[in-house]
């Protein structure tokens, strides 16, 4: 049996903001509190692992918006169910952040 | 897809952003640098124009990014490290005598390197003296008056035949096109060329003498690098810090290293250093003429005065003549007693010496050793030279302290790495050994590891590397591996280990 990766409070925080709604670097720094320097490495953490995985966004979207491009992160079907495990682990996640799904 | 960068994008923290992805791998950077610029566009523009909260979030928001790159740098070095590298002892070789060549190639790029390092002697070093003070550490600081100079040529001389006084000073010299140079002068009497044997033009002293010119030597690297090298230069006029002079000839570097480089030499005539003040001082240069077993080291002469004597010391020139090799020289030998203190000095125990494989490469092992540390000594020889002498303006003391600092610390980490690589390898391959493991048993050790074991992932064996010599081996043991191993050293694992 495959065992779960078991993650950090703050790295299921992470998770969790991403899950919610909050798909971008800096979306989930102004959410979780956290400071850059901890978000984008752990967020590379988790894409390593296979949790989150990034996309950019079309060039088309921005240039009509006039903003940057924007990479968007969302969660793996492996991401969920670590997610999942994590919630029963640090249940006060789901109250910290919640949980409306969003499709990107 | 095709990113394209972000416009207006604050500047301080992009130039930060810029300077973090360097820590990155260059295939890496691009894309990195993107999503970082953008993700810094949104966090300036949440903030009011102008206002200091926005500078703070900017610069901290980009202060993660060296985390960010620090972070994606050390996981993705992995991937380097598999490379080959110094593993191998081809590749190992190949590199040192790369930086070999290249260390030769700079210190012959810098002409006061290359002179230095093939000084041989000073001419008739043997027969020249400093006459300074008695006492005074330094034979070449000014101790000598004009005064008693001139009062010594006036004498009547047994052993010190020809005298000159040595005055260095700075001065701006200028010379038609060639513009203004602030070059290191030394007043000198005209008695100097001729006893350091320095061709000078006696067509141009003449002609100096006739003009009422002062006459002036140029180093052969002033002359190279401050004229140009310009060959019709020797009877040309310059002016002299306001003073009309014309340049009688070119000292040969190998002519002049007693203190430090000066870049001319102004000659005067005894009536000119006259008229200096008499408490002016300078260095005195003498030639030993009745050479006896005395003269040939440090030896005194008094002069009578006022009841009581002046004692001057007399040091032979050839004692101050600096050779970078003798320096090196004793450097190694510094370097050599120092490096037990910094790494052990045996190669290890190698039981299995009988094994006829062992046999057959434990010549080459010794060979590898020894190019390795020849190549080291040549390259750290080459570089502290190189440092030494490259600055034409430093004297000479600071070129000795230079190259004495440079070799000994060159030498000495040169040689720890030599040795630590050595025991790194295997005594029959020569390939660097991979994959450390620590062994033994913790808990009976204060909670520390027994030793580290390192394998030859071409199947030769296992180095067993003591961390506890008490309770395990007192050195390095190599154990080697019989045929019966080879099945576990396949060459698809061979080929992931990043071994040839």
């Amino acid at each position: 049996m495959k065992a779960e990766p078991r993650l950090s409070h703050t790295a299921a925080l992470i998770l969790q903001a991403i899950h919610a709604g909050y798909v971008y670097g800096f979306s989930v720094m102004e959410m979780t509190g956290l400071p850059s320097g901890t978000v984008y490495p752990a967020m590379r953490r988790l894409e390593r692992d296979g949790l989150i995985q990034s996309q950019w966004e079309h060039q088309a979207i921005a240039d009509k918006e006039q903003r940057p491009l924007r990479k968007y992160y969302k969660l793996t079907r492996t991401g969920k169910q670590t997610l999942e495990a994590s919630q029963k682990r640090y249940p006060l996640l789901t109250k910290l952040l919640a949980s409306p799904e969003v499709n990107v | 897809m095709k990113i394209k960068a972000p416009a207006r994008r604050p500047r301080a923290g992009s130039a930060l952003l810029t300077l973090a992805s360097l820590l990155l791998p260059r295939e890496m950077r691009r894309e990195w640098l993107t999503e970082w610029r953008s993700e810094l566009w949104y966090v300036h523009h949440g903030r009011r124009a102008g206002s200091v909260a926005r500078l703070r979030a900017d610069l901290s928001f980009c202060l993660g990014s060296f985390q960010d790159a620090w972070w994606l740098k050390s996981h993705t070095e992995p991937d380097r490290q598999r490379r080959p590298g110094l593993r191998s002892p081809q590749d190992c070789g190949v590199s040192l005598a790369l930086v070999a060549a290249a260390a030769v190639g700079v210190l012959l790029c810098f002409p006061s390197a290359r002179q230095a390092m093939m000084r041989r002697h000073v001419v008739d070093g043997q027969n020249l003296v400093f006459i300074s003070r008695a006492g005074v550490l330094d034979p070449t600081s000014r101790t000598i008056t004009v005064e008693e100079y001139q009062a010594w040529r006036a004498r009547r001389r047994h052993a010190i035949g020809e005298l000159a006084f040595l005055r260095p000073s700075q001065m701006k010299v200028r010379l038609g096109a060639a513009g203004v140079h602030a070059l290191n002068v030394v007043q000198a009497s005209r008695s100097l060329p001729g006893m350091l044997q320095a061709p000078v033009s006696a067509e141009a002293m003449q002609a100096a003498e006739i003009e009422h010119k002062a006459s002036v030597v140029l180093s052969y690297l002033a002359w190279k690098d401050r004229f140009g090298g310009e060959g019709e230069l020797i009877g040309k006029d310059i002016n002299l810090a306001g003073r009309a002079a014309k340049v009688v000839g070119i000292m040969p570097d190998e002519a002049w290293r007693v203190t430090s480089r000066p870049d001319a030499w102004l000659l005067e005539r005894d009536s000119e250093l006259a008229s200096l003040p008499a408490e002016t001082r300078g260095l005195v240069l003498g030639q030993i003429v009745a050479v006896s077993p005395t003269t040939r080291g440090r030896w005194q002469f008094e002069i009578p005065k006022d009841g009581g004597a002046d004692v001057f010391d007399c040091i032979p020139v050839v004692d101050r003549t600096y050779r970078p090799w003798m320096t090196f020289l004793f450097t190694l030998l510094l370097a050599i007693g120092a490096l037990p203190a910094t790494t052990p000095l045996p190669l290890g125990d190698y039981p299995a010496a009988d094994h006829p494989l062992f046999a057959a490469m434990r010549s080459r092992r010794w060979i590898f050793l020894g190019m390795k540390l020849g190549l080291v000594v040549a390259i750290v020889y080459c570089v502290s030279t190189t440092l030494a002498f490259a600055d034409v303006s430093l004297s000479a003391n600071a070129s000795v302290y230079i190259q004495f600092s440079t070799s000994f610390l060159g030498l000495l980490l040169s040689f720890r790495w030599v040795l630590r690589d050595q025991r790194r390898r295997c005594p029959v391959c020569l390939h660097v050994l991979t994959n450390p493991v620590s062994v033994g048993h913790p808990s009976r050790n204060f909670l520390a590891w027994h030793g580290t074991e390192l394998m030859c992932t071409k199947g030769h064996g296992l180095l067993h590397v003591p961390e506890m010599a008490t309770s395990w081996f007192s050195t390095q043991r190599w154990l080697c591996l019989d045929p019966s191993w080879k099945a576990l050293f396949s060459d698809s694992y061979l080929r992931s280990a990043g071994v040839s």
